[in-house]
């Protein structure tokens, strides 16, 4: 039981996470939809054939669309269908943290070395994991038939427990597969990349597959076999015999994942590289970058960054793959159009100024967040007691990180936007540069704000400040997005941080607001500075 | 002219972490050239004071200096002048051990490259290994290589063979006596005392936070006790023996008796004298044995 209580709290963070993040979806979605779906009958049908056209263009993040008329219809393909994304992405972060997360924080030798067997440590967090995906399934389910019936649409609970059955099989499926990929490399950070990209993989067999392509191999695919159940919908079912298929495969996955976690040695993988040259190395590293302050920071990050802008700026042209289709579909709908409107979307340049760059500016709040959670990761894992015994200020450790912050921010924003001009250009969708470049300024700005924020409390409480942070991040971001949609008073959506970076792209600037998010900035990093000169470290 | 500061100087240097844990109102005084021997269990305050010395932590009360200058208000300058070993190794994950120290060199800066190689090549330390492939050993070699690579005239280790194999311990040992023989100082702590009686010439003990006693190997050592073992034919004569002034620590083993004496051995002579002794014998005690009298609380 301490071995499972143990898996238990490990598993908590993410579990609570991805928890919120389906009940959110699974409570708002309900209200939107009875809000969009309009009264009259005549209005309905309108609704639901224009939302099934849009479905049709949104198969490559949501599965395809039943009964989008109904209720049922609607939260299965808008609350539930998001969830699978945001399962796996869970799944492969528990998953990889079980299999080697753990180990290489020398927790896993410590338990080995208490006598535990390595079949009883791995089967407990196998176990502890499917207690949290039943909790995480049923409050998600549990939220969405809450949702209903506050739109006044019930739905019965058999079908959301059917439904929640489903989602629970596609998420222990996807964690045995992170974990089978935990075994066959060394490091958290490949079984992370390995593991993601054979869920990346498979969830692309089933988007070509919702096309009715793939035939021969999309039951390989756990989100097709997940995907063919439709429990909540007129005339649909629970399809058992995929559902057994998606539940065996899973347990056969894991027990793989055992077996190698067992055989393997600690440390060690499955795979292994052959050995290098046997030469040893005497000298230093000639990399020049390692030598300059701000891009030394930069160059032992460059892999992370790199993988940051490529990602931004792909996300960018995906967006803009179907930001016309989108928009057309949606002004197409009464309703919609009314929200549209009302949020200022109601053409393609205030739908990308608005949707991509609150976005934007949300991944890059999380990215100042994730570097914020690295100088706390400094302090803890020694490296900074090594830099500053070096004769090196603290007031420079402190301007480096915020440059190197900075920088990396400007490039990561300023990649994507290039993406997003080059995709705008693809789609033949209009936009200048110029405003697109001040949003891209701006962005930084906000970047410089959570960096500030994050600088000056992780010296303090670093992980209170990481999840602080990133709850601001979040809140933010939905009230900025839920106020145009529930039409919100305006001091509500004042709330959000993001009210300070404004519409730069397609509205105004807001000069006062723009130099307060850049004054959050500079009084985060002047307690920073402050609070680094005070403190002890490595106490 | 003016006496050249100490190398190292703590005046009432004090770090109260509260529930009488830290270092209270250390005097300590390292001069030029010695080699410092810091000694003490685990959580006596050996690190605290370590990083004091590198302004690491700031200090409840009292100063350190490094040459003359504040450890606290002149941490950049006394930065230069210092190589460290900390107590703990930190974590660079997937570094190759030739990006940290061409890192920690630009860091420095004017770091000549063949000190690196020759520093490695002694060490036996393969610098184009990721630093999660290292063993313990090489972690702390790393951290050798960086401490010693611009050759510092103060160099501040905190137990730095911790995980060394007695190879590259003989290894540092040198290293040590090279640096002590171009005039360097070094203070180094640990609670391996055939480490300090191997290299050190002056040697401090730390005891809940306090310095118990600080001077050369030899007044510890030679001057100020022996160790005595006596062997009699018959039962010993064990009253007079605890008569004996200065006689301290006697166990008795049925004919065996041993102890420390401080002082003259002439009453120890009168006090034994009409038994017949089959064997005596008078030595220096080990620095472990001076150690543990000054943990047992009798010092």
């Amino acid at each position: 039981m301490t071995l499972l209580r143990l898996a238990l709290r490990l598993g908590r963070v993410g579990a609570i996470a991805t928890g919120l993040i389906g009940a959110a979806g699974a409570i708002a979605q309900p209200l939107a939809f009875a809000q969009l779906r309009g009264d009259t009958p005549a209005d309905q049908a309108v609704f639901a054939q224009q939302m099934e056209i849009l479905a049709r263009q949104l198969t490559y993040i949501l599965p395809t669309a039943h009964d989008l008329g109904t209720m049922a219809g609607w939260i299965e393909w808008r609350a539930i269908g998001a969830m699978e994304i945001v399962a796996a992405v869970w799944a492969l972060i528990a998953a990889t943290g079980a299999g080697r997360g753990d180990e290489e924080r020398g927790l896993l030798e410590h338990w080995l070395a208490q006598g535990v067997s390595r079949m009883r440590y791995i089967a407990s967090r196998i176990a502890g994991f499917a207690v949290l995906g039943i909790v995480v399934s049923a409050v998600t389910l549990g939220a969405a038939g809450l949702g209903s019936a506050l739109a006044k649409d019930p739905l019965p609970p058999g079908p959301l427990v059917l439904q929640a059955v489903a989602l629970l099989g596609l998420v222990l499926c996807c964690y045995a597969i992170a974990l089978l990929a935990s075994q066959l490399v060394i490091t958290r950070r490949s079984a992370v990349a390995v593991g993601g990209g054979v869920l990346l993989a498979l969830y692309l067999v089933d988007v070509v597959a919702r096309s009715d392509g793939a035939e021969a191999i999309r039951w390989i695919s756990p989100f097709w076999l997940y995907d063919q159940n439709h429990p909540l919908t007129n005339g649909g079912a629970l399809d058992v015999p995929r559902t057994i298929a998606l539940y065996a495969s899973g347990v056969a996955i894991a027990a793989a994942a055992v077996a190698a976690f067992i055989g393997r040695d600690l440390g060690g993988a499955l795979l292994r590289r052959p050995p290098r040259d046997a030469r040893p190395t005497l000298a230093p590293s000639r990399d020049p970058l390692l030598r300059v302050p701000v891009l030394a920071l930069l160059d032992q990050q460059r892999t992370a960054l790199s993988v940051w802008a490529l990602v931004l700026a792909g996300f960018a042209l995906f967006f803009l793959s179907f930001t016309r289709t989108l928009v057309d579909t949606m002004l197409a709908t009464p309703t919609f159009r009314v929200y549209l409107e009302r949020a200022g979307l109601a053409s393609y340049t205030g739908f990308i100024g608005i949707q991509w760059f609150s976005t934007l500016v949300l991944l890059l709040s999380i990215y100042a967040i994730v570097q914020a959670s690295g100088w706390a990761a400094d302090d803890q894992e020694g490296r900074l007691e090594l830099i500053v015994a070096q004769p090196v200020s603290r007031t420079r450790v402190v301007i480096e990180r915020l440059g190197a912050l900075l920088v990396a921010g400007a490039v990561v924003a300023g990649l994507s936007s290039v993406a997003l001009v080059l995709g705008a250009s693809v789609a033949d969708i209009p936009i200048d540069v110029q405003p697109v470049a001040l949003g891209t300024g701006l962005a930084v700005a906000v970047v410089f704000a959570f960096g500030g924020l994050g600088a000056a409390g992780v010296g303090w409480r670093p992980r209170m400040t990481v999840t602080l942070l990133g709850a601001v991040a979040v809140t933010s971001y939905f009230v900025q997005t839920l106020a145009p949609l529930f039409d919100w008073p305006g001091w509500v959506s004042d709330l959000s941080i993001y009210a300070l970076y404004g519409d730069p792209v397609s509205g105004t600037v807001d000069f006062v607001r723009s130099c307060a998010l850049v004054g959050i900035g500079v009084v985060g990093s002047l307690v920073a500075l402050a609070a680094m000169s005070r403190r002890d470290i490595g106490a | 002219m003016r006496n050249a500061p100490p190398a190292i100087a703590t005046l009432a240097l004090t770090k109260d972490y509260g529930a009488h844990r830290g270092v209270f109102g250390l005097d300590l005084t390292v001069q030029k050239g010695e080699v410092f021997g810091f000694l003490g269990p685990n959580g006596a305050g050996k690190t605290t004071t370590i990083r004091l010395l590198m302004g690491m932590i700031h200090p409840t009360r009292g100063t350190a200096t490094i040459f003359g200058l504040d450890a606290e208000r002149e941490a950049v300058a006394v930065k230069r002048q210092v190589g460290y070993v900390p107590g703990e190794t930190p974590s660079f994950g997937g570094w190759r051990g030739s990006e940290i120290v061409a890192y920690v060199a630009g860091l420095r800066g004017a770091v000549p490259e063949a000190v690196i190689t020759s520093l490695a090549k002694r060490l036996d330390l393969d610098l184009g290994r990721r630093y999660r492939e290292y063993s313990h050993g090489n972690k702390q070699k790393l951290l050798l290589v960086i401490a010693f690579m611009h050759r510092p005239p103060v160099l501040i280790l905190d137990e730095p063979t911790g995980g060394l194999d007695p190879l590259h311990q003989q290894v540092f040992y040198e290293l040590v006596r090279e640096a002590r023989d171009a005039g360097a100082t070094v203070f180094l702590s640990s609670h391996v005392l055939s480490e300090v009686e191997h290299v050190c010439d002056h040697v401090g003990i730390v005891r809940q936070g306090t310095l118990a006693t600080v001077g050369t190997l030899a007044e510890l050592i030679g001057v100020r006790a022996r160790r005595i073992e006596i062997d009699f034919a018959s039962d010993p004569p064990i009253a007079r023996l605890r008569a004996v002034p200065g006689l301290e620590k006697i166990d008795v083993r049925e004919h065996h008796v041993s102890g420390i004496l401080r002082g003259e051995v002439e009453p120890l002579l009168a006090a034994i004298a009409g038994q017949r002794v089959v064997d005596l014998q008078s030595r220096e005690p080990s620095l472990e044995e001076i150690f543990l009298t000054y943990y047992s609380g009798e010092a």
